[in-house]
């Protein structure tokens, strides 16, 4: 007889995969691939198929701890560890007002616990909530949010199989999101043309007609330059830019002044490339865009995906199937958490802060007058610790140390906190420095929404129970929250998606019946109770209050900057196997053997002139410190550039700190630095 | 055998994500039957299989279009890895009673696992490992074409 | 030398450039114009008959294995397009063969196959990009286009009743074309 299976949501990456464990004496024995699912027909990625290993991995935390002042670890109970961190966030509140408490969501727990955790964090007093969608795609938050009203991926990932034409640009997808690369096939099968620009040869770049491989950081050159050329030729679309946008007046002056010629020299990439790149995006009938960190991740993030929105309302390419642009989000959870306002700037469903009329209507559904606003994000409360303005940081399953950039400074700051909390399933590397760790249950051990990158909101029952004294982090918020004396219940994961079905409207009609008996889910906006899902955004108007989209102008010219000789300029990204801080797939040796250590990637010609030879263990130099990788020659990186995964350690104590200056992203992918054999 | 179905790859599409050898592995107690290099290289399950005709014991057989090893007449002698022209029959040292001896193992088509068939298949991510009717893969590719055609 | 057509001169070569070229490299293919084909299916019934022992139409059909035809007239989207092997230049099926089974002329470009050697493994059938590499089922083998050895023209270009296959070089199919756009222009 065949054992029971249920349907989970895959813990990973944002594409949202589902797929059954099969369940056995209450132990999970086997994956079995649910061929109907929409978002990847059953197909799981190598990080999915060892999902069995992350879930009885021998590392698990199993019981809260405490870590005295040596190190040592002392076991506590659940009692006592809440008990004491309430009295000391109490305490710190009292001494230097809430101000000085972080809060730090994540993006791999549920929709509900995100939700709490914000209201946790906004009744107690303190703005400072973030999480780690500002280190991704804050910028497309942003920048899509004004462009279009919505800050989200337009079309489902289904829907690529029927683009015409598919610009990918700062996306290595098939790395990343591998079930993307299944519908970017097919689409190619059935005559689309693929357009990648990357500045390094990648698995995606090879299913790619035509490959650009650009300077690292001149992404918003090219787009601008594209743009360009589009007008000249005439292949802008007037019905679409006259009768749905605004704001073209001012980006036409910038657009008919840009210079290819030069473009082509700046960006290092052929003049009749960018020709080709820009007809067949505007010629063909339903073109999308796929970008990703490549484009989010610079000092000029915002204003690069502001490019790529331009490029889609130049040409009308959005909102019609097969037509739209594509964010790809990097956590299974990273758009809900936004959605359910785990940002400093934003209230659950994108209600700005500094909107009073909204945000009251919304606290007053908390039997709150008001909530502070003016929050920190994680890059600011990491400066804003070393000022000494904030002593405690609660964290929420992420491992800022590794994520962060400068990882010396943020180490520096977490180990001068008063108090740092963390709530995880692992010992990553800040729970080395943290003052309390409290386990928590893992995906299958708790019930609860996650929202994938195509918006898709789907339900993922408990069908284990948590291991060892762990919990379900929905217990532990509510716990706290008792402690700290916010409320007196712990509410259950169904009553508080139907909070969240009041509170926000995108979610209106998400309600716990409806996504329980679907394992496919509902794609918001679903305002009310009998809307099917709104797959294709903006088909009719666009989100914002005049229901037309708006251009933003960028003048790329302006922040063109040389490179010094001998200076290299790091990309940093992500491996297959691996996923984000590496605090998961490095310990599970089925994915972990293929890539066991850091390694950088250098192109042949560079590597010759300094004597680097493949396998040597070299010193990469970074603006503040440096560390040692081994060297891997090849030219699937251009001349002057490096590459490093940024799933160990090292990776980010060498990206600056310098931020976007609207979305406060780092920018990740363009660290100068230098590299020498070790000892030299 | 006209109609069943039988592995067929598209080795253009393979991404080289590893995610067919980590649920290989996992389905078959570590035992993997598939690698990849660019490509998946695994059993092809030949209709005429070199390893069957090399095998001495007879202890290989194709059932329903699947070649397996009968386990019970196998000697792990190694005469089939020589014969194989892909190299998808794999030799693994395991541990019984203290000694390494060498085992024999190859694709078997996820034989006897209840969850769905081929697990590789079923699991990758960009559609390089098909599992589907000789005849209706071979008219997909002339449909390609057609398509290529059409967009000039 | 000049030609004049319909009172305008062109230059000899757009006419006579098949008579430019003579020596032993050079080669006829099988071309394709696609705007030609009503999908009659005579060029597959005559593929069949040709790859049949008795070579008669009445004997083929009751022989075994039975005669198959080894080039595919499709019908997609109302449109019907023949497809044949184009014995490519540097064939992705003979460098997938790895039993030899699969081998290339390396003057005449003519790739051809022997059933002895062939193991049925369809690596050819999964990398060729046309699809056109099918299998026998009782031999269960690969089989593929010959282009007829024995014959002069292959069986399937002389069964074509509206010229959509033509067996020519290719300067001679390029002129043909050249000269087809001249009288449709003038």
């Amino acid at each position: 007889m065949r054992d029971p299976i249920s349907s989970v949501v895959c813990p990973y990456c944002g594409a949202g995969c589902r797929f059954g464990l099969v369940i056995k004496d209450g132990r999970a024995r086997d994956i079995c691939y649910d061929s109907d699912h929409p978002v990847a027909q059953g197909a799981l990625c190598p990080k999915g198929n060892s999902a069995l290993d992350l879930l009885y991995h021998p590392d698990r935390l199993l019981f809260p701890y405490r870590r005295d002042s040596h190190g040592r670890r002392h076991r506590i109970s659940w009692d006592e560890a809440l008990k004491t961190i309430s009295t000391k966030l109490l305490q710190i509140r009292s001494d230097f007002g809430p101000e000085a408490v972080g809060f730090l969501a994540s993006a791999k727990v549920s929709n509900e616990e995100n939700y709490l955790f914000q209201k946790l964090a906004r009744i107690f007093g303190s703005p400072n909530i973030d999480h780690c969608a500002r280190l991704c795609h804050a910028p497309s938050i942003v920048a899509l949010s004004r462009s279009f009203g919505s800050g989200a991926m337009t079309n489902p990932i289904k829907d690529l199989e029927n683009a015409r034409c598919i610009l990918i640009i700062g996306s290595n997808f098939a790395e990343n999101h591998p079930v993307v690369s299944r519908w970017v096939w097919n689409a190619r099968d059935r005559g689309a043309y693929i357009i990648s620009v990357d500045p390094r040869v990648t698995p995606t770049t090879k299913m790619a007609h035509l490959h650009l491989m650009i300077r690292p950081g001149t992404d918003g050159l090219l787009l601008n330059a594209m743009m360009a050329q589009i007008l000249r030729e005439g292949l802008e679309n007037r019905d679409f830019i006259r009768s749905r946008t605004e704001g073209f007046q001012e980006l036409e002056p910038i657009l008919r002044s840009v210079n290819i010629e030069k473009v082509s020299k700046q960006i290092g990439v052929p003049l009749g490339d960018i020709i080709t790149a820009a007809r067949r995006y505007a010629n063909s009938s339903a073109s999308s865009i796929i970008y990703c960190m490549g484009v989010t991740q610079h000092r000029s993030g915002t204003d690069f995906v502001a490019s790529c929105a331009n490029l889609a309302l130049l040409c009308g390419h959005i909102g019609r199937s097969g037509a739209g642009v594509f964010p790809l989000r990097g956590q299974n959870n990273v758009q809900g958490a936004s959605d359910m306002g785990a940002l400093s700037e934003f209230l659950p469903g994108y209600v700005p802060v500094g909107d009073v009329e909204r945000r009251r209507s919304i606290v007053s559904l908390w039997n709150q007058k008001d909530i502070p606003v003016g929050g920190l994000t994680i890059t600011e409360m990491v400066d804003e610790i070393l000022s000494g303005k904030i002593r405690a940081l609660f964290v929420l399953g992420e491992n800022p140390l590794v994520s962060d950039p400068s990882g010396a400074e943020t180490e520096r700051a977490l180990s001068r906190l008063d108090l740092l909390v963390l709530e995880d399933i692992f010992p990553t590397e800040t729970a080395e420095l943290a003052h309390f760790v409290l386990p928590a249950a893992m995906w299958a051990e708790k019930s609860g929404s996650y929202t994938n990158t195509e918006r898709r909101v789907q339900w993922s029952p408990k069908v284990l129970d948590p291991q060892g004294e762990s919990k379900p982090d929905l217990w532990i918020i509510g716990n706290l929250g008792r402690w700290l004396g916010i409320w007196e219940s712990i509410p259950t994961p169904e009553e508080v998606l139907r909070e969240i079905n009041k509170v926000v409207p995108l979610y209106g009609g998400i309600t716990p019946e409806r996504l329980l008996g679907r394992r496919e889910g509902l794609i918001w906006p679903c305002p009310e109770e009998n809307h099917p899902g709104s797959p294709i955004l903006y088909v009719e108007r666009f989100n914002r209050e005049n229901g037309l989209a708006k251009f933003y102008p960028y003048d790329a010219d302006r922040d063109a900057t040389p490179t010094e000789e001998d200076t290299f300029s790091l990309i940093t990204g992500r491996v297959v196997v691996h996923y984000n801080s590496g605090s998961i797939t490095r310990r599970i040796e089925a994915l972990s053997r293929y890539e066991p250590k850091l390694e950088v990637t250098i192109h042949p010609k560079d590597a010759e002139k300094l004597g680097i030879r493949a396998g040597d263990l070299v010193t990469v130099r970074g603006e503040r410190e440096a560390v040692d990788a081994i060297a891997k020659i090849s030219s699937q990186v251009r001349e002057g550039s490096l590459f490093m995964p940024f799933h160990f350690p090292e990776a980010n104590r060498l990206t600056p700190r310098d931020l976007d200056p609207l979305a406060r992203i780092p920018s990740f992918k363009d660290a100068k630095c230098k590299i020498s054999t070790k000892g030299t | 055998m006209g109609s069943s179905l039988r592995i067929f790859l598209r080795p253009e599409r393979c991404i080289n994500c590893y995610a067919c050898e980590v649920a290989c592995e996992k389905t078959h107690e570590g035992m993997g039957n598939i690698k990849v290099q660019g490509v998946p290289l695994v059993c092809l399950h030949c209709e005429v299989p070199p390893c069957i005709t090399s095998c001495y014991r007879g202890a290989l057989e194709i059932k329903e279009g699947i070649v397996v090893i009968r386990k019970d007449y196998c000697t792990n002698c190694g005469i089939c890895v020589l014969s194989c022209p892909f190299g998808a029959i794999m030799v693994t040292e395991v541990e019984r009673d203290g000694k390494k001896i060498p085992r024999i193992h190859k694709c078997d088509g996820c034989w006897e696992r209840p969850y769905g068939f081929a697990v590789c298949a079923l699991t990758c991510p960009s559609g390089a490992i098909g599992w589907e009717r000789f005849e209706d893969a071979v008219v997909s590719k002339r449909e390609k074409v057609y398509r290529l055609y059409l967009r000039g | 030398m000049n030609v004049e057509i319909k009172g305008i001169r062109f230059f000899a070569w757009v006419v006579e450039e098949s008579n430019y070229l003579q020596g032993e490299d050079r080669m006829k293919e099988i071309f394709v114009r696609i705007e030609r084909c009503v999908g009659c299916h005579s060029c597959e019934l005559a593929c069949a008959v040709e790859h049949s022992r008795s070579k008669n139409l009445y004997e083929a059909i009751y022989e075994i294995p039975r005669p198959k035809r080894r080039l595919y007239v499709e019908q997609m989207e109302g449109r019907r397009i023949p497809f044949l092997c184009r014995h490519c230049e540097d064939a992705p099926c003979v460098r997938a063969c790895r039993t030899n089974a699969l081998l290339q002329d390396p003057v005449t470009r003519i790739v051809t196959h022997s059933p002895e050697r062939c193991i049925g493994c369809w690596l050819c059938a999964m990398t060729c990009p046309y699809g056109v590499i099918n299998r026998e089922e009782e031999r269960r083998i690969a089989i593929k286009c010959d282009r007829c050895p024995q014959r002069e023209e292959p069986a399937c270009v002389k069964a074509c009743l509206t010229g959509a296959l033509v067996f020519l070089e290719e300067q001679d199919f390029a002129s043909l074309v050249r000269r087809e756009a001249i009288s449709r222009t003038f």
